[in-house]
């Protein structure tokens, strides 16, 4: 009782609600931006809260990297580049929508149902992170492969038309990931003699090549470089409409809070399973998936929301961070009280 | 051109196989020339050679939807499906050369100077004649990216 008594003071202390503002507007501002990652703000941010308090700090953190997610899906949505990597779903029926002129609906149904996934997860994590803790230790080497086979066949179910072109998608993708050092000979494999193949091809920077620069080629073809700016139109949509989705979205959340618990997994994987059980699960999807259903947004907001909860448990009771952004954090527990581990 | 050829999937299967069949020899020939040689299960070229085998039998059916969305069109309509978009292919591969440029200018005359010259060049084929607004669109943005990332938030640049 005292622990609740203690996280809702949190909510009338106006320093924790500004400083939490001040760092949901930069995570606004840096998700949003193609290029701009969450993992480099919070970087950057640590540095800069070094000295603060802790509650100071993790507000300010927190604000950045739970804003900074959602925020990927309002690029993703208006210009089809999507902002950080678990938005990279979002852009399969948000961008269809915003081309139809309902760009207004598409970030509606974003924001709400990534404000649940981000809530869900917090509160799994508040509740259960010593059981999914040790479901998520008993993960072998062969389970992470099995689940990434999983999550490469799901990319194959997300192209409607062919499913040997969603696999030849992920084979691509494979083959991109495969450039660097080899991990364990620590020989350079398909670097082609250039220096600056050997530390792979980063996440960010290929993604903003890949949708940024397929937009521009895709413009540039078809001769419709005349400009096609599509209004938000404020349409009026009832809370009670957006929630219809709101036992599905319960679901992907589950789904976006595992997959997070899991160190490497992350919200893109936790996006792209989601969107496949939305596809199985949604037998009347608004739209057809991939023409600007809003039943996708839903699952691939959810889910990446939902994933950082799942992220911050095995960090929070292990010291093991979930993802990028998480082991970014990790210092600003570490050299404070809370010290993460299994005396947490 | 032969009718299969005309079709979308039948041409991507193709470019498939290429890739494939390229990256499958490029492993081989990378595995049979390295300097310290490890049995195939530690290779670095595992990985590169399982991917290529698949590419080539994900070509394969490819090839095959394509063939059958041609022999169903036919037997449909009686003609074949022509799903090949009519490209300004001159455009976009000076837009591909345009970025080959740009990053091999990046690293002789630097970020800001190669974005200049590689923004002025994208907005002018995109359509933009009037000079004042290549040149402040292309200045600007580069300079507004230097002022953001090098000297506020102390982010090295190309």
């Amino acid at each position: 009782m005292s622990t609740l008594q203690g996280v809702l003071s949190f909510f009338v202390d106006p320093r924790f609600i500004l400083l939490c503002f001040a760092g949901a507007v930069a995570g606004l501002f840096v998700g949003s931006i193609p290029g701009l990652s969450v993992s480099m703000a919070t970087a950057l941010l640590v540095s800069i809260t070094y000295t603060w308090s802790t509650n100071d700090a993790l507000a300010t953190v927190m604000g950045v990297y739970v804003v900074g997610v959602f925020s990927g899906a309002l690029s993703a949505i208006l210009i089809n580049i999507p902002g950080a990597p678990s938005s990279v779903v979002t852009t399969l029926d948000g961008y269809p929508l915003s081309k139809r002129g309902e760009s207004f609906k598409a970030l509606k149904y974003a924001t709400v149902y990534s404000f649940i996934g981000s809530v869900f997860g917090l509160i799994v994590m508040g509740l259960l992170a010593q059981p999914i803790t040790k479901i998520a230790l008993k993960f072998q080497p062969m389970d992470y492969f099995l689940l990434a086979l999983f999550g490469l066949t799901t990319v194959g179910s997300l192209t409607t038309k062919s499913f040997s072109k969603g696999l030849i998608s992920a084979l691509i993708g494979i083959f991109l990931a495969l450039i660097g050092l080899d991990s364990v000979v620590g020989t350079p494999r398909l670097t082609f003699g250039i220096q600056n193949l050997k530390a792979g091809i980063a996440v960010v920077p290929a993604l903003v090549g890949l949708f940024g620069f397929a937009e521009v080629l895709t413009v540039i073809s078809t001769g419709a470089s005349d400009g096609e700016v599509s209004k938000i139109n404020k349409e009026v949509i009832k809370l009670g409409t957006i929630l219809k989705e709101f036992w599905h979205s319960i679901y992907y959340c589950v789904i976006g809070t595992l997959v997070g618990a899991l160190p490497g997994a992350g919200g893109p994987v936790a996006a792209f399973l989601s969107y496949s059980e939305a596809k199985r699960i949604v037998k009347k999807p608004s739209r057809p998936f991939g023409e600007g259903a809003v039943e996708g947004i839903v699952a691939s907001e959810s889910a990446n929301n939902a994933c950082i909860g799942g992220a911050l448990i095995p960090m929070l009771t292990l010291a093991i961070p979930g993802d990028a952004v998480t082991a970014i954090i990790l210092p600003c527990f570490t050299f404070t009280v809370c010290s993460p581990g299994r005396r947490f | 051109m032969h009718e299969y050829l005309k079709n979308k999937s039948v041409q991507d299967s193709i470019v498939a196989l290429a890739l494939g069949i390229a990256l499958g020899v490029y492993s081989l020939y990378s595995y049979q020339s390295a300097v310290v040689r490890t049995d195939w299960i530690m290779s670095p070229y595992l990985f590169p050679l399982l991917l290529a085998t698949f590419a080539v039998a994900i070509a394969f059916s490819l090839f095959m939807e394509g063939r059958f969305e041609v022999v169903s069109a036919r037997e449909k309509e009686g003609k074949t499906d022509v799903s090949v978009a009519r490209m300004d292919v001159k455009k976009l591969l000076c837009v591909i050369g345009l970025g080959i440029a740009y990053v091999i200018l990046i690293n002789f005359i630097t970020f800001i100077p190669a974005s200049v010259l590689y923004l002025a060049a994208m907005i002018w084929l995109l359509g933009e004649r009037r000079i004042w607004m290549v040149a402040a669109i292309s200045v600007g943005m580069p300079l507004l990216l230097y002022v953001l990332f090098a000297v506020l938030l102390n982010v090295r640049l190309p």
